[in-house]
């Protein structure tokens, strides 16, 4: 076990290691120059904006930049803001607790609907319950989540005006008024989501109902509910935990999307923002802390197997 | 079996049915809330209201149309007036700007033109920095040096006939220019020298301390700017707001939705789709000519354009009227003709060529170009399924009539300063601001302008002999005459820029915003003046 | 997908029975009309297919012609769906949108097809450092979120219908090189394979002529889903102007246009939805059927 954890361990930084450099690349050879967005009117040739690409270190070469950069990194300093001069690592700080909310309150309302509906529709199998379920499963990956939205925006928001229609308060303006502006993003991001969730939870609770065990279980004696409940459950939480872990992607590229268009300031905002006005180092922080949390995200769902799962065994 | 067909034909069906109702239910809606709105007001109005003047207090939510990321006090963005409404809150110039476009005193209390070149301004006594330190000649001579450091503004260019700026004593100022200059004084109320503490540009960090009625408290790149009252303010009395709190609205529905669900207070660029729905509502919704238009710019030292009967070909083509119907969803204030100012300007030039599109003469004269049967070519426009994408999608499909293909580019932010700014592009579609007409004339289209990169590669010495002498002269005629004349040469000679339509100011406030005044720029200049009724 | 386990069980059965008496094609096709799922997938690709392809055939007016004394027409029998910001019939630019987004999936999921494929066949057959790196890149593409590694594409790249075609090809290829690896894995250690090896057939041999065959299944699976996701994700990238550029009739743009017109004209933010949807449902359904006729192994899970 302690081996399989240091290689996978490894193997995550690694990764990580080389999505920032992948990242960095691909980020310096993005066209525009941060200098120009930063003096607006002023042209390139320009002693100020000379002056600036010095200030900024811009004008070191490539590789310096980037040893610079990862060394940074290693000691903790994301650097900062080229608008601005913030450091990166107080704007993402900001930034997180939006987000996380967001994801969060979206894998919540997602299972939340998931998994009683997953589990309705297997226990019933066959059922109308068990069509409605399927029905919602395939309609809710097939509407593109912008979409949702929109149609949000247009009916809760704007005709009935039951919810504002973008915007953020924090959590220090009440939490009441927070969870208001968070209900329209949650709901567009959250439907698809249940959908995938859905199929999942009720494929993985079939496919339990009929191993052996179950049928023994039954032949015990045992009352369907608690066969359903005590033995079911359990052993298909495996698949419904891995498909989170590989959501939780979908998940950070939908905020983009959805964050954009509720004007959400999280991390999805931030970094379309940046990679609009060439914030290379806003941009790298950002998409470094998605990679990084990805992948450990992912370690971690490996390892929630073995303690869903003891026939799992990591050598 | 059969369940699961059952199942596939309820899905669609159901998809269908539910979008259906969506769709069907949405429109009926807004009449509904609108006239519950609307009577909702009425009741609120019937009740006594509080006679007397203005009231103390309140934060203004404001809701600004385009996202901020950096505030840059001698680099404004000449896109749009986002910094603008966050800059005219914390600093103040000697001079400014009413809605008529009339200098009035600001922190200059008095000016006189001791000579067509010497200008002395008398300063107004006890005004306050944000820091609490009081503003002498010392620190308006320091903005004045600062403002023409093309190193560091984007303003040196309009003051580059200023020779020098001098402290006569505490509170007062003699600038002397080179030559004649006869928008100086327009310059300085627009105003191209914001005043600031003398010192500022070389502390770090950099410190946002104006005499503005508002002060700076938190600024968060492209998510919220909060100021607070100036209690030093010079001005008795104001301001009435206890502070602004501007948020970042990009969506345009959304930004109307914030509006009519009372969300926030204030929004800038109320969108044409949702004027009539807001207007049924009691919102206040005020417009106006900004000096800020759009125009296709096209780099005649490029092919095609530089061939001027191909510019003369589109010039007839472009129907700029249904252009701004378009980008103002049906709420076009002013489109051209061929003159960008308004009409009742002193300095109007009256040449309308360009009333109505013409078909048959931009056939006509493409057939005299060297590209009869048409040609390809880039054109770039701002943003990314941005409303400027349908203007130039407009001009796509008129132009795709005369077999001339235009490949559009959205052009984000960053590679539009760097490539288009500069004038590295071959055709644009551009928003700028340029009010007076010594900007329409002289900075965008000479040599030595400020904005010569809009118009590549122009460069006509009989245009730019006119356009020079009218800097110099101060008669209001003399300088139309100039100015009409230069213009007509131009058109002769194929004009590289076919000015669209004026982008309006439209604001909308909540009915209990009181007292808002429109300025002459699109920007939100007077919030001190501005109190909230409740 | 199967509605219930023992139902697959039977309908497998009786495929054993008729097993030697059919030809694979004739086999194939019967089970398929069996299988209502695939049914109606197949029914709604097939009319997105047809309908794009005779395009010109269905839509009402020329989807590219502007009026401008038409703009934002409500629905009527002359414009089905009413007409757009530029006057333009908004059915006639749906139905050429379905040809568009159709045309943008296959592109992208043929260019995605090919590199993964070739990824994940060198990677599942040569294993060792071979499989480590081309799975290492893997493991780092999908760390990071695709829509912005898309976005990031599209700004490299500048926003045009090429692009945005390569953007997806891209962000789909970990998929695709995933899943041939894990067939191909599980093809090669089937004991005729390892008599081919036996006999001494070359690798690139075996690989076309043994492995390629038979690790398809799973990978025509996965491209039919990924042509839904490419439908979805094309509309993504071009609703925020990341996409395809004007005068380009993609559903993502008329969507984007349509924003400004939500309160007034809702039509042109309902029906290009309506339509993706639809279309992501048709691929998904195929793609679903397919899984449960080529593959009874890889039920979904």
């Amino acid at each position: 076990m302690a081996r399989f954890l240091g290689r996978r361990l490894i193997r995550a930084v690694l990764t990580v290691w080389a999505v920032a450099t992948l990242v960095f690349l691909l980020m310096h050879a993005l066209p525009g120059d941060v200098v120009l967005v930063l003096l607006d009117t002023v042209g390139a040739g320009s002693p100020a904006a000379e002056k600036m690409r010095q200030f900024l270190g811009l004008d070191r070469p490539l590789h310096v930049q980037y040893f610079d950069w990862l060394g940074d990194i290693l000691r903790g300093d994301m650097g900062n803001s080229l608008l601005g001069g913030y450091p990166v690592w107080d704007l993402v700080k900001s930034r997180i607790p939006v987000t996380v909310e967001l994801a969060a309150l979206t894998i919540l309302l997602g299972l939340s609907i998931a998994i009683p509906l997953g589990i309705l529709a297997a226990a019933r199998n066959g059922t109308w319950v068990d069509l409605l379920a399927m029905q919602f499963g395939q309609l809710g990956i097939s509407i593109p989540n912008f979409w949702i939205a929109t149609i949000l925006i247009l009916v809760v928001a704007a005709r009935l005006q039951w919810l504002p229609p973008s915007g953020y308060k924090p959590f220090s303006d009440g939490l009441g008024v927070n969870l208001l502006h968070m209900v329209m993003p949650t709901v567009s991001l959250a439907l698809p989501l249940a959908a995938v969730m859905t199929r999942v939870v009720r494929s993985a609770v079939l496919e339990v109902l009929s191993r052996d065990y179950m049928r023994v279980a039954h032949a015990k004696g045992l009352r369907p509910r608690q066969v359903l409940w005590r033995h079911g459950l359990k052993n298909a939480a495996i698949p419904i935990v891995t498909v989170i872990g590989l959501e939780l992607g979908y998940l950070l590229g939908g905020t983009v999307l959805i964050e954009e268009m509720f004007f959400v300031p999280g991390l999805g905002q931030l970094t379309v923002r940046a990679l609009l006005n060439r914030d290379l180092p806003v941009l790298q922080g950002v998409l470094l802390l998605y990679s990084t949390a990805f992948v450990f995200v992912n370690l971690v769902v490996d390892l929630l197997y073995g303690q869903l799962d003891p026939r799992i065994r990591y050598q | 079996m059969r369940r699961r067909n059952l199942s596939i034909a309820t899905t669609i069906l159901g998809l269908i049915m539910v979008l259906a109702l969506l769709a069907a239910c949405a429109p009926a809606a807004p009449t509904d809330s609108g006239a519950q709105q609307a009577a909702a007001d009425e009741s609120e109005e019937a009740a006594p209201a509080d006679e007397g003047g203005p009231k103390y207090g309140g934060i203004l939510k404001f809701g600004q149309a385009q996202a901020s990321t950096v505030i840059n006090p001698w680099g404004g963005r000449l896109h749009g007036a986002t910094e603008w409404n966050i800059l005219h809150q914390i600093y103040e110039g000697l001079l400014y700007w009413d809605s008529g476009y009339n200098n009035n005193p600001s922190l200059a209390e008095s000016w006189e033109a001791v000579s067509d070149t010497e200008y002395i301004f008398n300063l107004r006594q006890g005004v306050l920095f944000h820091n609490g330190e009081e503003m002498t000649s010392e620190d308006v001579v320091y903005s004045f040096e600062h403002a023409m450091d093309e190193s560091i503004s984007a303003y040196a260019g309009w003051l580059s006939p200023v020779a020098s700026v001098e402290a006569v004593d505490d509170y007062t100022v003699k600038v002397t220019l080179k030559e004649p200059y006869s928008p100086f004084l327009d310059v300085l109320g627009r105003p191209a020298v914001l005043v600031m503490p003398a010192g500022t540009f070389e502390k770090e960090p950099f410190e946002y301390i104006g005499t503005g009625p508002f002060k700076l408290q938190e600024f968060e790149p492209g998510v919220k700017t909060e100021l607070v009252r100036n209690e030093d303010y010079w001005e008795e009395g104001v301001p009435y707001l206890d502070g602004i709190s501007m948020s970042y609205l990009l969506d345009d529905a959304a930004r109307a939705a914030n509006l009519s669900s009372d969300a926030v207070d204030f929004i800038m660029m109320v969108p044409g789709a949702s004027w009539e729905s807001l207007t049924q509502q009691e919102y206040k919704l005020f417009t106006g000519d900004t000096g800020i238009f759009f125009m296709f710019t096209f780099n005649i030292g490029r092919e095609p354009f530089n061939d001027p009967n191909v510019l003369k070909a589109l010039q007839h083509l472009v129907d700029r009227q249904v252009m701004c119907d378009v980008y103002t969803a049906g709420r076009c204030n002013r489109y051209f003709a061929g003159d960008p100012q308004p009409p009742n300007s002193q300095y109007y030039t009256g040449i309308e060529y360009f009333k109505e599109p013409d078909i048959e003469k931009a056939k006509e004269y493409l057939a005299q170009s060297n590209y009869p049967d048409g040609f390809e070519v880039d054109l770039n426009f701002y943003g990314a399924a941005s409303d400027e994408g349908q203007i130039a999608e407009i001009l796509q499909i008129s132009a795709a009539e005369l077999g001339i293909q235009f490949n559009l580019l959205a052009t984000d932010h960053a590679v539009w300063v760097e490539k288009v700014y500069k004038g590295e592009f071959t055709a644009a579609l551009q928003g700028l601001y340029a009010s007076s007409p010594d900007d329409i004339f002289y900075g965008i289209m000479h040599p030595e302008g400020v904005a010569h990169g809009f118009a590549p590669n122009f460069d006509m010495p009989e245009y730019n002999v006119l356009v020079e002498e009218a800097r110099t002269v101060t008669d209001p005629d003399r300088r139309r005459e100039l100015y009409t004349e230069a213009l007509t040469i131009g058109y002769e000679a194929g004009w590289p820029l076919i000015y669209l339509f004026t982008y309006d100011d439209r604001m909308g406030m909540h009915p209990d915003v009181m007292d808002y005044q429109v300025d002459g720029l699109g920007t939100v200049r007077f919030l001190k003046y501005v109190w909230l009724d409740r | 997908m199967a509605n219930s386990i023992r139902e697959f069980a039977t309908s497998s059965a009786e495929e054993e029975r008729t097993f030697t008496t059919r030809k694979p094609l004739q086999r194939f096709l019967r089970r398929a009309g069996g299988h209502r799922l695939f049914v109606v997938g197949f029914i709604i690709t097939l009319a997105l297919i047809i309908t794009s392809v005779f395009a010109p055939f269905f839509a009402t007016n020329d989807p590219f012609e502007a009026d401008f004394s038409q703009m934002l027409a409500s629905p009527s029998a002359e414009h089905l769906f009413g007409t757009d910001y530029l006057g333009r019939d908004l059915f006639s630019r749906i139905i050429y949108g379905g040809r568009f987004s159709l045309l943008v999936a296959i592109l992208s999921m043929a260019l995605s097809g090919l590199v993964g494929l070739l990824l994940g066949i060198a990677a599942g057959f040569l294993r060792g450092p071979v499989e480590n790196g081309i799975m290492a890149f893997i493991d780092l593409m999908f760390a990071i979120p695709g829509l912005l590694l898309a976005l990031t594409i599209s700004v490299l790249l500048g926003p045009s219908t090429q692009n945005l075609i390569i953007a997806l090809a891209v962000i789909y290829v970990p998929i695709l090189c995933r899943v041939t690896r894990g067939a191909v894995i599980a093809v090669s250690q089937l004991p005729y394979i390892e008599s081919a090896r036996a006999v001494g057939v070359s690798n690139l041999r075996i690989m076309l002529r043994h492995l390629l065959p038979n690790a398809a299944a799973p990978v025509i699976v996965q491209i039919t889903i990924g042509l839904a996701w490419t439908i979805l994700s094309e509309a993504a990238l071009t609703f925020l102007g990341f996409g395809a550029q004007p005068p380009a009739p993609s559903w993502g743009a008329i969507l984007a246009g349509g924003r400004k017109y939500l309160n007034t004209h809702p039509e042109m933010s309902v029906f290009p939805g309506i339509a993706i949807a639809i279309s992501v449902l048709g691929f998904n359904l195929l793609g679903d059927g397919l899984r449960d006729l080529l593959d009874p192994t890889l039920r979904e899970r």
